[in-house]
């Protein structure tokens, strides 16, 4: 099994498919940070009455979630004006100052992360259907569920890989604006905080990924695969959003989605709250899902007759 | 090798069926195969287009699932097994699939890994053997047919195989390439491999393999040693003065295997060593001689009977 991961990250390393997608994902998570970073600074050159410090000071001191207001010089008269620009600079500070400037990071990862994680999941299980090549190493003696093995152990290392290196470019990057904006780091709970978000994203990209590879084994495809998946996680998200309106049973429907449970497990990322579910049945759920799709892959892999 | 040694059969084939599904229609593509493979020999394994040349090889491959019979590979049925006798076997498959975005060595260099057991000098060795080695660093998109067949060739040579399953391994081909895959082929064969070699070129054919089996509609319609298949070095062709008299005679002679009128020519079955009492016999009984020639029956003769043969028997079925 050691030997075909390897053979698969020896394929998977000349592909240039892996290097664009981290490349969005970080120009995704860095163009943010740059652009709050360079209107933080305008602004404060803007407004030399206003002190970023206090700004800072208040909204640390409020919960994660909360909307802050700060009005600088006492309570009245109030300046519709700063108060307007200091409620902008606390919001920029958010995305640029450790550690609430990871939540945003995580978030990244939980939206364009999920996707891109479906491209890449279905483009490593599906590709060598088109070029025949899984003919070859299967004719050459490789059991198909050591193949299929490998493939999902190969996929599920390089997305952590993935995520990993966002996660410390885009750490580096807000240690930088930490650092520029108050000169030190809160590490307070942070360290928690961090494990718990990147194990709650990777279960959640766990269930695209197995999705998406999935597809692609039983359509044969990277494409179909990339279609179906990405119909699936789209489309999935709109019906749960009409189910959750309904006042009826269908509501309760709604609650064994993916992206349902996905967004209660992710919400868990953000400070403030453990939204208003079941985690724990979240977690299950989706774990469920995992082993239905990877089951299904298995299954398929099995029966197909791999012809030309 | 144990298992070569067991019984000497490299492959062998009972009752192989597979059906295909399409829709409500079920299309037989192989149909009650059995077939054996001698260790050591030249296989040449013939058929028209759809005959189901390409369907059984997925099957002793693992590629395609057998509806129903069964496969042993060197004396082994494949059953659960299949996948560690298939690393004593390499292939060549239809279409020569490859990784287009890696260049040709670390195509090699993938074959090498997932094998495990295979020096990587080994590469710069097959990259040789069929001709690539200046290209070796090109992406295989860039490759025309005839290259990304040697280049599947050379990944079949890679771990040195007891049996190399060939289809189609000169389509696309130039003539020197084809004359170097014959002849690469044939010094496997003479170092004891085994070769099974689907192909269409039948000329090919004939001057590598010692064996053949042929199918038509997915049936072995016939199968055996070439030499045995072609009658070679048994018929005599004769030119005499009364053909018909000279066949009535023959025919009562008890060495006399076989004998067809063809044109104005005498076919005759026999040993080799009573060709001459043949003459003697026609002479002393007045027919006169003009001409004896020992006939070389050619593979494309036989190949175009057999199939012809079958399609009768089918017709009248």
């Amino acid at each position: 099994m050691l030997k075909l991961v390897n053979t698969e990250f020896f394929k998977l390393r000349k592909r240039w498919m892996p290097y664009v997608l981290l490349m969005v994902m970080l120009v995704f998570i860095l163009l943010p940070i740059a652009l709050n970073y360079i209107n933080y600074n305008d602004t404060i050159a803007q407004y030399p009455d206003i002190d970023p410090g206090e700004i800072y000071e208040q909204y640390r001191d409020s919960p994660g979630n909360t909307t802050i207001t700060v009005v600088p010089g006492g309570p009245a008269p109030v300046d519709m004006e700063k108060t307007m620009v200091s409620a902008r600079l606390a919001g920029w500070m958010r995305s640029l100052v450790l550690p609430d400037a990871m939540r945003g990071i995580f978030n990244s990862l939980s939206g364009l992360g999920m996707f891109l994680v479906i491209l890449f999941s279905a483009s490593v299980a599906g590709t060598e259907y088109g070029w025949g090549t899984i003919r070859q190493v299967i004719a050459r003696g490789t059991s198909r569920p050591a193949y299929l093995t490998s493939k999902l152990t190969t996929i599920a290392l390089a997305i952590i890989l993935g995520v990993v290196t966002v996660l410390v470019v885009g750490f580096a990057a807000t240690i930088i604006t930490s650092m520029l904006i108050t000169g030190s780091i809160e590490w307070a709970g942070f360290a928690g905080y961090f494990f718990s978000s990147f194990v709650h994203t990777l279960l959640v990209m766990a269930v695209y990924l197995s999705m998406a590879a999935a597809f692609a084994v039983i359509l044969r495809s990277a494409m179909a695969g990339m279609a179906v998946a990405a119909a699936w996680f789209i489309g999935e998200t709109v019906i749960v959003a009409l189910l959750s309106m309904s006042a009826t049973w269908l509501a309760e429907i709604s609650e064994y989605f993916i992206s349902y449970n996905a967004n209660q497990v992710l919400v868990l990322n953000n400070f403030s709250s453990a939204g208003d579910g079941e985690p724990w049945k979240a977690v299950g759920i989706l774990l469920a899902y995992i082993a239905v799709f990877i089951s299904a892959a298995y299954y398929f892999l099995r029966r197909q007759d791999l012809t030309a | 090798m144990e298992g070569m040694l067991q019984d000497n059969i490299a492959i062998k084939t009972i009752g192989l069926t597979k059906r295909f599904n399409s829709g409500r229609k079920h299309i037989t593509a192989v149909d009650n195969l059995s077939i054996e493979v001698p260790a050591g020999s030249i296989y040449g394994f013939l058929g028209p287009n759809g005959s189901g040349k390409t369907t059984t090889i997925g099957m002793l491959l693992g590629l395609i699932r057998p509806t129903s019979g069964s496969m042993e590979l060197f004396g082994q049925d494949t059953g659960q097994e299949l996948p560690s006798l298939l690393k004593r076997t390499s292939s060549v498959l239809e279409n020569s699939p490859m990784y287009p975005y890696l260049s040709g060595r670390d195509n090699l260099e993938v074959f090498v890994r997932t094998k495990g057991g295979v020096d990587k000098h080994r590469i710069d060795e097959v990259l040789e053997q069929v001709g690539l080695q200046k290209r070796a660093k090109s992406q295989a998109k860039t490759y025309s047919l005839g290259m990304r067949q040697r280049l599947s060739i050379a990944i079949a040579l890679l771990n040195d195989p007891e049996l190399i399953i060939l289809d189609e391994p000169t389509n696309g081909l130039d003539p020197s390439g084809i004359i170097e895959i014959r002849e690469l082929i044939s010094r496997l064969g003479k170092q004891g491999k085994t070769i099974f070699l689907s192909s269409h070129m039948l000329h090919e054919v004939e001057q590598v393999c010692n064996h053949v089996a042929v199918l038509n509609r997915g049936k072995v319609i016939a199968q055996g040693p070439v030499d045995e298949l072609l009658h070679r070095g048994k018929m005599l062709q004769l030119r005499v003065s009364d053909s018909e008299r000279a066949a009535g005679l023959l025919r009562q002679v008890e060495w006399v295997k076989t004998v067809e009128m063809a044109d104005d020519c005498l076919f005759v079955e026999a040993e080799e060593e009573k060709f001459p009492d043949v003459n003697e016999v026609l002479v002393n009984a007045g027919i006169r001689v003009w001409e004896m020639k020992k006939s070389v029956g050619s593979l494309e003769d036989f190949f175009l009977g057999a199939i012809e043969e079958g399609q009768q028997g089918v017709d009248h079925a």
